[in-house]
């Protein structure tokens, strides 16, 4: 029998090797029970069909088949997760240029948008923000402060600085540069507004940048605000801006819970610690059963909740919000009697008839006493101003 | 995959499976790709048929090049040819908007080789179709080269053997290319990029360095990738492609650059224009000209603009010069310093090469020569210059001129003192190139930016 050649069989193995790197996903991608979970926030490219004939879509069925195979080939996750971790252990990085790692172990939510991968910390601290951008917030808030009011209700606005804006001096030193030579729009929105409009909008800023805070306001590993931050914001514009009393004290425990960025990278683990309000003694719901009323709306606007405590009497508050609104809304429950929230996020998905049925449960059935409109520094854009156009239009 | 290992029609599994691939890629100009193999095909027959009939020749050369005006440069030149008109109040022709089919610089140029070469007697005509239409369509080198011309692997059409060296040899090419373009290319296109679109106020001294020395590297990088995957697939395929870059950022001089860059475009240009204008056979002058005739052809080849001109015409100047006092002054400087020469001008020339226009070209001249700030709070160095793309340049910078002393001792499989060397020496090789695949393929996977720079050309 021929002695075997270990080189020869080390290149057999090579040449193996790379046929299985090579055909391993395809062969997942045939063989897989079902695709794998969507972890993207967006939707995936689904199987274009079989090619058309000439005239009848074949052109575009190449893109549309690259498409699908880019989003759904096997192994895909796994391989998006090795990059990850790697990335992480390796680099400190992350694999989305929308991350920007800072210093002392905060990470920033740069951008929305790739080709714009510093986008939110500019809007956040100020930086490139003329002064078109701001009277044009200024005169939408005025609008929309107005609308409101002229709507027979209590309207506020409650601006939350995000990471760039409380901490820019974790930011990069390049970006921390920046940020220092520069002003938040939210004290030059406040600024340019007419003085009816200003006593209506509310910067927790110096309260959530105190330095005696027991935690950060914004956890160094999260995008959103969670625990502290929320806790002295809602206090502060309760007692101190609105005049509230406090009707019950929620008890606190300390967490280690998952970042709320996490989710942008599979199978790197980024950890935050954060203060979970308890919501014993309060009748809490989230979700779309909570409201039946508002039909088909729900499903398309899915961020939504509400608490009702135990002392009657108080306010009923209905809170708009971002994606800053889900952690904030139980704190609400401490001056108010109830409390029901509603992202926006989605708003421009519903069709007028959802929208004329969403507005007349959360104003007429529910007949708030003061509505909240709760959003991050980087939101107060024309585009939000959009939005709310829509939930309060011009009579 | 199989189809084409375990069949006796390789031709025709491999002329299907390339015309998929093209029309994947770009379904509206297949017929255009159809018209050529069938136009070349048949003219090499007539030319095989009447070897002394040279306006058969021109008549075949104009065709190839007649469609490659019409699809390349008709935009270019009727909007030169508007600006004198506009300004006689003459009017203006309409210019149309042509999509410049994928890959047609090269199958033009592969076409004109063959015809050329048949009516010189170098290589036979090909009288099966599909062996013809396979040469012409072979998907590695269709859009982005190597240029292959047909008399380089007439021999190989018809027979080919696939060793399993050979197959390892195409595997190990294959993932040094893929490593280039996805680790390191793209790496350095984002920043690169970035900057460029930058309005000429907020460019500084520093990243207008970064662009130029980043885009330097990118280039090469993107494009060696391809060539080495190009080349790879072939060896896989048991077809040898020509070479088309030697460490070509380790040249002396201009000269030795054109000698180590896009081997087979410099090679081309030798045999089929600088040569029968008379090559270096007329003096200095006669030989000035041929090269600078040579170099504007280049330089257009790549695109019509005149940034591409311009980058031609640098080259051009530079390898007229180092034929007189340059090349004499650049051969008695010491080796630092003719490398210092080449990478400072051929950086220069990659700016023309890169910029949108000649005006933005210039502004990233003057910022790189000091007429620009040298930092700013708006763009500073740190915003492009992060820690991937720092690895990417320092990788790139040592790999791009690296020499491995006797390098084909690292080959896997190549004679070793020692049988236990041997094996440890090819396993070493073996897990990194496994790692350097991985590492592109979950680049890939995790959507990394990822466009080719030379599709178009």
């Amino acid at each position: 029998m021929a002695r075997l050649n270990p080189r020869a069989a080390l290149q057999g193995g090579f040449l193996a090797a790379f046929c299985l790197l090579l055909i391993a996903p395809l062969t997942v991608h045939l063989f897989r029970a079902e695709a794998e979970p969507n972890l993207e926030n967006r939707a995936r490219a689904e199987w274009p069909g079989t090619p058309p004939l000439p005239g009848q879509g074949l052109h575009a069925w190449p893109a549309r088949m690259d498409a699908y195979l880019v989003d759904q080939f096997g192994l895909r996750g796994q391989l998006i997760g090795t990059i990850n971790r790697q990335l992480h252990a390796q680099l400190g990085r992350f694999a989305s240029s929308r991350i920007v790692v800072g210093r002392r172990g905060r990470i920033y939510l740069g951008s929305h948008i790739p080709a714009e991968p510093y986008a939110l910390i500019h809007e956040s601290c100020g930086w490139g923000i003329g002064p078109d951008h701001v009277a044009a917030a200024a005169r939408d808030i005025t609008a929309l402060l107005g609308r409101v009011e002229a709507s027979g209700r209590r309207g506020d606005i409650f601006v939350i600085p995000s990471s760039a804006a409380l901490y820019p001096r974790d930011l990069p030193r390049w970006l921390a540069r920046q940020c220092a030579a520069s002003i938040r729009p939210a004290v030059r929105v406040k600024a340019a507004l007419p003085p009816a409009a200003r006593r209506h909008f509310h910067d927790p800023f110096s309260a959530m940048a105190d330095p005696a805070l027991p935690l950060p306001a914004i956890p160094p590993t999260n995008f959103h605000w969670s625990g502290v931050g929320p806790d002295v914001a809602e206090a502060w514009l309760a007692e101190r801006r609105l005049g509230l009393p406090r009707l019950l004290d929620l008890p606190v425990r300390i967490e280690q819970l998952p970042s709320d960025i996490s989710s942008f990278f599979p199978d790197v683990e980024v950890t935050a610690q954060v203060a979970v309000p308890s919501a014993e003694g309060l009748e809490s719901c989230a979700g779309w059963p909570c409201f039946p009323g508002i039909g088909t709306a729900g499903a398309k606007i899915i961020d939504m909740r509400r608490f009702r405590g135990p002392v009657p009497g108080g306010e009923r508050l209905l809170l708009l919000t971002d994606s800053f609104g889900s952690f904030a809304t139980i704190w609400f429950a401490r001056h108010f009697s109830e409390v029901w929230q509603f992202s926006t996020n989605d708003l421009w998905q519903l069709t007028p008839e959802e929208l004329a049925q969403l507005r007349r449960v959360m104003l007429e059935d529910y007949q708030p006493h003061r509505i909240v409109m709760l959003y991050h520094d980087g939101n107060i854009r024309p585009a939000w101003a959009g939005l709310m156009q829509r939930m309060f239009p011009t009579p | 995959m199989a189809a084409y290992f375990f069949t006796r029609y390789r031709n025709t599994v491999l002329l299907f499976f390339s015309l998929v691939f093209y029309a994947w890629g770009e379904l509206h100009y297949l017929p255009l790709l159809i018209f050529y193999i069938v136009f070349n095909y048949a003219w090499g027959l007539l030319l095989a048929a009447r070897p002394q009939a040279k306006a058969l020749l021109v008549v075949g050369v104009l065709v190839n090049l007649g469609l490659l005006l019409h699809y390349k440069y008709v935009g270019f030149l009727l909007t030169q040819l508007n600006w004198p008109l506009a300004a006689m109040g003459a009017g203006s022709f309409a210019v149309p908007s042509i999509a410049l089919p994928l890959g047609i610089s090269f199958f033009t140029f592969q076409g004109i080789s063959y015809l050329v070469d048949i009516h010189r007697g170098d290589v036979q005509a090909q009288r099966n179709p599909i062996d013809f239409a396979m040469y012409k369509a072979m998907f590695p080198q269709l859009i982005a080269g190597p240029i292959v011309r047909y008399k380089s692997i007439a021999a190989r059409v018809k027979q080919r053997r696939i060793s399993a060296f050979r197959l390892r040899f195409g595997v190990q090419l294959f993932i040094i290319g893929l490593g280039q373009k996805v680790l390191i290319a793209n790496s350095l296109a984002l920043p690169v990029d970035q900057i460029y679109a930058l309005p000429a106020a907020e460019l500084t001294m520093a990243t207008a360095w970064l662009a130029a020395i980043g885009y330097t590297l990118q280039i090469f990088f993107d494009f060696a990738g391809y060539s080495n995957m190009a080349i790879g697939l072939a060896h896989m395929m048991g077809f040898s492609f020509p070479r088309n870059f030697n460490r070509p950022y380790a040249a002396q001089s201009i000269t030795d650059f054109w000698r180590r860059w896009h081997m087979t475009l410099s090679a081309w240009f030798r045999d089929y224009v600088y040569i029968p204008l008379g090559g270096n056979r007329g003096g200095g002058g006669t030989t000035a000209r041929n090269l600078m005739i040579v170099f504007v052809l280049c330089g257009f080849w790549h695109g019509a603009a005149w940034t591409f001109l311009a980058w031609g015409v640098l080259h051009g100047l530079a390898l007229m010069a180092e034929r007189g006092r340059l090349g004499r002054m650049v051969a008695r400087l010491p080796r630092p310093g003719q490398h210092a020469y080449v990478l400072l001008l051929v950086v220069l020339a990659w700016v023309l090469f890169r910029a949108e226009s000649l005006e933005q070209a210039a502004q990233v001249l003057a910022a790189m020569a000091g007429f620009a700030p040298g930092e700013s709070l708006a763009t500073p160095l740190a915003r492009y210059l992060d820690l991937q793309v720092a690895i990417a340049l320092v990788m790139g910078s040592i790999l791009a001129v690296a020499w491995l002393p006797r390098g084909r001792r690292w080959l896997p499989q190549a004679p070793a003192s020692s049988p236990v060397l041997a094996l440890g020496r090819d396993l070493a090789v073996y897990l990194s190139l496994l790692l350097v695949l991985a590492a592109s393929v979950a680049v890939v996977a995790s959507g990394a930016y990822n466009p080719f720079i030379y599709y178009r050309f």
